[in-house]
Formats: C-alpha cells, structure tokens, sequence
C-alpha cells in the first residue's frame, strides 16, 4: 500500500482507469510533500501492463465460455505432435481454435490447419515469448462464441514464457524423455506456474536414459500440485488421461468461471 | 508491416548496437521482445517511468528484482540503457534492489530464506512451501529533475 496517501498500489485498475479524475495523479506523489521532493513512489509492478492486458483476455475467454491453455516447453518436446492428435482425436467432441507462436516461418501453424482447425500463427521475430497484448489482437480472428477450447502453443523456451500471462486458465509444460530428466531443477519457474506436465516421448523410454519416476519426483519437488500425464502424442499411448482432464476441465468452467 | 526480424546470432555488443537501431527507427515498437525477456522487461520499466515522470527527466530508478523473479538483473542493465535512449529516462541511474527470497513451511509454518523454489523447510523437511518474498519485479521509485 502506498504510505502517502494509502491507495492500494497494486491496484493498477484504480490509477490508470481513473483518466481527468484527481486520482489519476497516483503518479506525482511528491504533491503530497510538497515540490521539494523530487522522489516519485511509483509502486508498480514492471509486469503490470501485460497482467492488465491478460486479466482482459481472461475475463473476455470466462465470458465466453471458452477453456484456453498454455502450452510451454523447449523447442522440439513435441507441443505440435501433442496438438495435431488431440484435434484429430477430440474433433468431434469440441470446437477448437489454436494460436501457434514461433520466431519464424509457420510450419506449425500449416500442420494445425491441416486438422481444419482455425488458427493463427504469431511470429514473434527475435522474441522469446507470446505476451498477452499478442493473444489479445490473435483471437479477434476467432469467433470466440462457437469456441470450446482455445489451444496456445508458446514459443519453445522454458524461461521466458513463465513471466507472461496470457489470461490463459492454466499453464501445461510438456517435458519429453529425450531431454535431461532434470528439467523441472533447472527450469523450476515455468514448472512452478504450471498446473499440468505431459511427459511425452514415453514410446521412446526403453531407448534412452531416462528415469520416469526421477523426473516426476523432482517436478513434485518444484511444485507438489502439478498433475502429471504421461504420453506418446506419436502412439497415442496415455492420451485419454489427458483428453479426460481437458474435457473435464472444459466443463467444470462453464458457466461458474471457476475452471 | 510485419513484425519479423532476421535472428541474428550475435554476441552481447551487437546485440546492444541492433537495440540501438531499432530504437531509432520508428518501428521500434514492434520489436520489444528482441531475443531476451529482459529486453521486454526493461522496455516495460522505461514505460511505466514516463507515465510517472509526466514530463520531466528522470535521473534515478529504484528497482526491486526477486531472486526468483526469473529476471537476470545484469541482462536488465544492460538493455535498459537502449530502450531508454531518446526518452525521459536517457542517462538514468539505474539502481537494482535484489528482494532475497523467503518462504513459510505448509506443515511447521516457520519463516526460511531460500534460493530455489523446490527447497525444503530446514526444520522439518516439508516441500512445497509457500513464497512470501522473492518473485518482485517493481518499479519502486523515480527521482526526477
């Protein structure tokens, strides 16, 4: 809370909604001590622009009933393979739409379409994560009244991304066995802020070095909530537990918000 | 206008020269982001600065960084001084509080400093134990002339 005049700092809402009112001088709080101070209490988080903007899309997708996830991870965990089957395999069931971010080309975005599912390709340039001003003008391309579940496959990194909300409902981080099983150690923001991990690539474990069971203890260690799937998005071996926990999920939201 | 950029692999000084360039151009907007969160990140910082600073030249920025804020204070220096030239905040002192991080135990509720989100309770070994301190990324306070 601010100590000058006892607004609530962190109600970003309140200074910047309030344009021509007196409050909207949250800003200059020096007023209050005179113009010998040239301190300014500013108070606000460095995020709060992009928390504002994804606190939009969130209610805008809660309104429309439309369940939206984030899909997170390196690049080359198999985020699209994930995709393409679940499309395929739940098309009759929902009403899909996916956002796919890369730096360049979109490939990705090609092989979504070949599903005949809507999707928008976002290239991020040099950038290493979606941001929520990103999704905001990607799903105007969507009729968001006919969605059921809004796919977004972020840009294949596991740092950045943990930083920017996208008024997704939850995070899901994909670690595949071909990757060192201590990710979630080395990583343990974006596997912190999620609330679901595929662990996908399972087909492969009897060819590699990879304790299953490790690695799930150590993302338990990082976060003791976080559901965890294991999957072969090129088998389709464990995939129902997922489309389970989708549809699930889908449904528990409709209508309470509460997803 | 698209907002694609060629990936230049580059080491850290071509890379301040390229955030340089950008910013002189008039489509610098479109390319926050370029390659390290912190540049967005930084990008952000000098935004909220000049709405704050309502025209005067800042010459000092107080921020407070977590340690487990994800952010890597050096990467934010270093590209704070690009994105700041041409704006109330060129030649700003830029001054990084780290916030060092703290949780409370699930089971024992005793009060801990740690450096890793996964660092059990030194009490009584509990995991997933609740941060209190650690993840800010704030802008404090601006001095302005």
């Amino acid at each position: 809370m601010c100590t000058t005049c006892g607004c609530a700092a962190d109600e970003q809402y309140h200074h910047h909604q309030h344009d021509g009112h007196a409050h909207d001088r949250h800003h200059t709080h020096d007023d209050h001590a005179g113009d010998a101070s040239k301190k300014i209490q500013v108070e606000e988080d460095i995020l709060a622009r992009n928390n504002r903007l994804a606190a939009g899309n969130r209610q805008l997708f809660t309104q429309k009933g439309v369940f939206v996830l984030n899909l997170v991870s390196s690049p080359g965990s198999g985020k699209t393979t994930i995709l393409e089957r679940t499309l395929r395999d739940l098309a009759g069931r929902f009403k899909f739409a996916v956002i796919e971010g890369d730096q360049q080309t979109d490939n990705d975005a090609q092989r979504i379409a070949a599903t005949g599912v809507p999707v928008k390709q976002i290239n991020t340039g040099a950038g290493c994560h979606l941001d929520a001003h990103m999704v905001c003008h990607a799903v105007e391309e969507f009729d968001l009244d006919s969605l059921d579940i809004l796919l977004i496959e972020n840009v294949g990194n596991l740092v950045c991304p943990a930083s920017f909300d996208l008024g997704e409902q939850h995070k899901v981080v994909v670690l595949s066995v071909t990757e060192g099983e201590d990710k979630p150690l080395k990583y343990p923001q974006m596997f912190r802020k999620a609330d679901v991990m595929l662990l996908n690539k399972i087909d492969l474990l009897p060819y590699v070095d990879f304790d299953a069971e490790r690695c799930k203890e150590m993302a338990r260690r990082v976060n003791p909530d976080i559901l965890i799937f294991e999957v072969s998005s090129r088998t389709g071996e464990g995939m129902e537990m997922w489309y389970e926990w989708l549809a699930q999920g889908r449904d528990r939201g409709l209508g309470t918000g509460d997803w | 206008m698209t907002s694609r950029i060629a990936y230049l692999p580059c080491d850290a000084s071509t890379e301040a020269i390229l955030c340089y360039s950008l910013h002189e151009s008039e489509t610098f907007g479109r390319y926050i982001g370029v390659r390290m969160h912190e540049l967005a990140i930084a990008h952000s910082i000098v935004a909220t600065c000049e709405r704050s600073a309502d025209g005067r030249k800042v010459v000092e920025v107080v921020l407070w960084i977590g340690t487990l804020s994800g952010v890597v204070p050096e990467a934010v220096e270093f590209c704070f001084d690009a994105c700041a030239k041409g704006t109330l905040l060129e030649g700003t002192r830029l001054v990084i509080e780290r916030v060092e991080a703290k949780a409370r135990c699930s089971r024992c509720r005793a009060e801990f400093p740690v450096q890793a989100y996964f660092d059990p309770c030194p009490l009584c070994g509990a995991l997933g134990n609740e941060i209190l301190a650690g993840e800010e990324l704030r802008v404090r306070e601006i001095e302005v002339e």
